[in-house]
């Protein structure tokens, strides 16, 4: 499908996004914080796909070459904006907290993960919402996996941090 | 247990994600590729050269086709029948040909795509060098046949065989091309008709120089022949015309924008 994009063939290209609209669109909203920059994020990617469909080789999965587009794309929006305001630590009801407690809502985990430094969360998103493998992840984001080990680490004691 | 179950932290990352857009965003990127400049196309280089080449031939006048092949058809004619004409025949009128040509080409005030071409993606100096190469290469074409046909003629045996015949009107052809191309990009296609003319006339007084024994200053330096200097020359100029074709305004066109 990818080499019929790369042959300029823009219903491919509708197909191809609706193949994997839903985990790159997830990818970009848990990265951006919001549906307007994710959808943003999305088109650009896409306008990037149908420019550079000839590029791409085959070394890699067609997901994780899309996702890869993605990450570059959301990287160049999301690099100039400002970091989210000072965070507000989550009160807890109690001191020692169990699993339920710690099992936030998705809105309280958007709000955390925009914390994060965009490093961490996009290592974090794919492991965790796309669930690709460190290996998958470190094709995507071009570091060693040992690096996507350390990054999740270190993302792990921000959210707690955050969390708090 | 997986790794997100030991990560309690995020339970629910996968909850509430909106939907994500329909179509209509693949439309959005593609009309904004049709806006910002397309897509590369896939298609090989050589191909796409291919393809500018037959669009731009296309676009030129067919006098310059049809000019140019009378032209030469009447010297061919010549050379047929009066076989030992054929090194000087050729040596005038191939660089006529081609300087006219040129100068056609491009410049001309009534020039009907200057202005698409102007909004394109591609580069004026693409545009030139295509231009350049459709004109050139047809006048190349025509010198060559005239270079083979005379050895054909029942008159009597040419002077000179084919490769000699190109090598006198080659160098002479790029060099007065070349010099029509950079005059037609500076400046307008009328001038650079005349400038080719001149260029041409010169030309020619220094066969007349050599063969009356006056002008000899004219043919010690005026390029006759083809060898490393007319090709230089040539060849110069034409960096020169591809290097002013993607300055600014041309010259020869009204200022799209006011002067403050």
């Amino acid at each position: 499908m990818l080499a019929r994009v790369a042959d300029g063939d823009a219903e491919a290209l509708g197909e191809l996004y609706e193949r994997h609209a839903g985990p790159l669109f997830g990818f970009l909203y848990r990265l951006a914080g919001d549906r307007g920059t994710a959808e943003e994020i999305l088109q650009d990617t896409l306008l990037a796909v149908w420019r550079s469909a000839t590029t791409y080789q085959g070394r890699s999965s067609v997901s994780t070459w899309l996702f890869g587009v993605a990450r570059r794309q959301a990287h160049n929006r999301l690099r100039g904006l400002p970091p989210p305001s000072a965070a507000e630590p989550y009160e807890r009801a109690d001191d020692v907290p169990g699993p339920e407690e710690l099992a936030v809502g998705a809105g309280r985990v958007q709000d955390a993960l925009v914390r994060l430094p965009l490093a961490q969360r996009e290592v974090v998103v794919l492991a965790f919402l796309c669930d690709l493998g460190h290996r998958e992840i470190s094709e995507i984001l071009g570091i060693p996996p040992g690096t996507v080990k350390s990054r999740l680490h270190h993302a792990r004691a921000t959210l707690r941090g955050v969390l708090r | 247990m997986s790794e997100q179950d030991r990560w309690p932290e995020l339970t629910g990352i996968g909850d509430g994600l909106p939907p994500p857009p329909g179509r209509e965003i693949v439309r959005e990127a593609l009309r904004r590729s049709a806006l910002t400049g397309g897509r590369a196309p896939s298609v090989p280089r050589i191909v796409r050269a291919w393809e500018l080449l037959v669009m731009e031939a296309r676009v030129q006048p067919v006098s310059i086709w049809l000019v140019s092949a009378l032209v030469m058809a009447a010297g061919i004619a010549l050379m047929l029948a009066r076989p030992y004409t054929a090194g000087p025949v050729l040596a005038l009128l191939a660089p006529l040909v081609a300087g006219a040509g040129i100068a056609a080409a491009y410049g001309p005030r009534d020039d009907g795509v200057a202005e698409l071409v102007a909004v394109t993606p591609t580069s004026p100096r693409v545009i030139l060098l295509a231009r350049m190469t459709l004109v050139f290469g047809y006048d190349l074409l025509l010198g060559l046949a005239a270079s083979v046909l005379p050895s054909l003629s029942p008159f009597g045996p040419v002077p000179a065989g084919p490769f000699a015949l190109v090598m006198v009107w080659l160098g002479p052809t790029a060099v007065i091309s070349a010099l029509s191309l950079l005059l037609s990009v500076c400046w307008r296609a009328e001038a650079a008709a005349g400038g080719a003319l001149v260029a041409w006339g010169l030309y020619a007084f220094s066969f007349t120089g050599s063969l009356t024994g006056s002008f000899t200053g004219w043919s010690s330096w005026w390029p006759r022949a083809t060898g490393p200097g007319t090709i230089g020359l040539a060849l110069a100029l034409t960096l020169a015309a591809v290097a002013v074709a993607g300055l600014g305004e041309p010259f020869r066109r009204p200022r799209a924008t006011n002067r403050s």
